[in-house]
């Protein structure tokens, strides 16, 4: 195994740049994009260079990919090592995969926003029908992204609550 | 900073935190083969790991989970309501 490195991002636009920068400066770099086929809920891209002979792993990652990563390790730790890799206790597994698809949507829509926002700003000298379709779209982005955020929180409050039941029904 | 953590993914918590300046690098090394020859030896499954940040602090925010119980890291990462007419 190869030493690995974080890679943290506030949004999944910084990490789409970032990819792009590391491929620039690293022309041979082996990308693992693990976004689109999530590995049993982890995602995040994994861009495997070569410094001085030997291969690290860079792992560009959303604060938000990145928490999930911090959830799935500390519920292995506790409910076994199997949850990450497909096993272990069902509804764990299921919350976290559920989680991880939240993420995942909520990061497709803030990949939109930054999209409309350069389209924006690129497009300074348009006339003012268009902009104002722009800007709509911009608002409408921002209120989807704020409430597929939400979606992200009542899973988390939910998964806090079943957690409390759990430890509850254990005592 | 180079750390060395001994966790206990069982009782979710660290056992053992040492840390070296960059410039004992084969000593950090060295400090966790021998950490995980004695562990084998005694037959304790715990996690051993040699990590690298500028300070502790930034440790514990890149790697919370082992300084954090598993409810604190999910409910401090509900994000906070936003406050009105801040937009």
């Amino acid at each position: 195994m190869w030493p690995a490195a974080l890679v943290e991002v506030s949004s999944s636009f910084q990490q789409k740049e970032r990819v792009h920068a590391l491929r620039r400066l690293f022309t041979r770099a082996k990308v693992i994009d693990r976004r689109e086929n999530p590995s049993n809920g982890y995602r995040a891209v994994h861009v495997v260079v070569t410094v001085l002979e030997s291969a690290v792993e860079l792992q560009v990652r959303t604060a938000l990919q990145h928490r999930w990563a911090e959830w799935s390790e500390k519920f292995a730790d506790e409910f076994g090592q199997d949850l990450k890799y497909g096993g272990g206790p069902e509804v764990w597994r299921n919350e976290l995969l559920a989680s991880s698809d939240g993420i995942a949507k909520y990061e497709a829509c803030e990949m939109l926003y930054a999209d409309i926002a350069a389209d924006l700003k690129a497009f300074r000298s348009m006339g003012p029908a268009e902009f104002d379709d722009l800007k709509q779209q911009l608002v409408a982005r921002d209120e989807k992204m704020i409430s597929t955020r939400d979606s992200v929180d009542q899973r988390l409050q939910r998964l806090v609550s079943r957690l409390e039941l759990y430890r509850r029904d254990k005592q | 900073m180079i750390f060395l953590i001994e966790y206990s993914r069982s009782l979710g918590r660290i056992v053992t935190f040492r840390d070296f300046d960059p410039s004992r690098r084969d000593a950090a090394h060295r400090a966790r083969l021998d950490l995980e020859l004695d562990l084998n030896r005694k037959d304790v499954d715990h996690e051993v790991v040699l990590l690298e940040a500028p300070t502790k602090a930034d440790l514990q925010r890149t790697h919370r989970r082992y300084f954090e119980d598993l409810e604190s890291l999910l409910t401090s990462d509900i994000s906070k309501p936003r406050p009105s007419g801040t937009e």
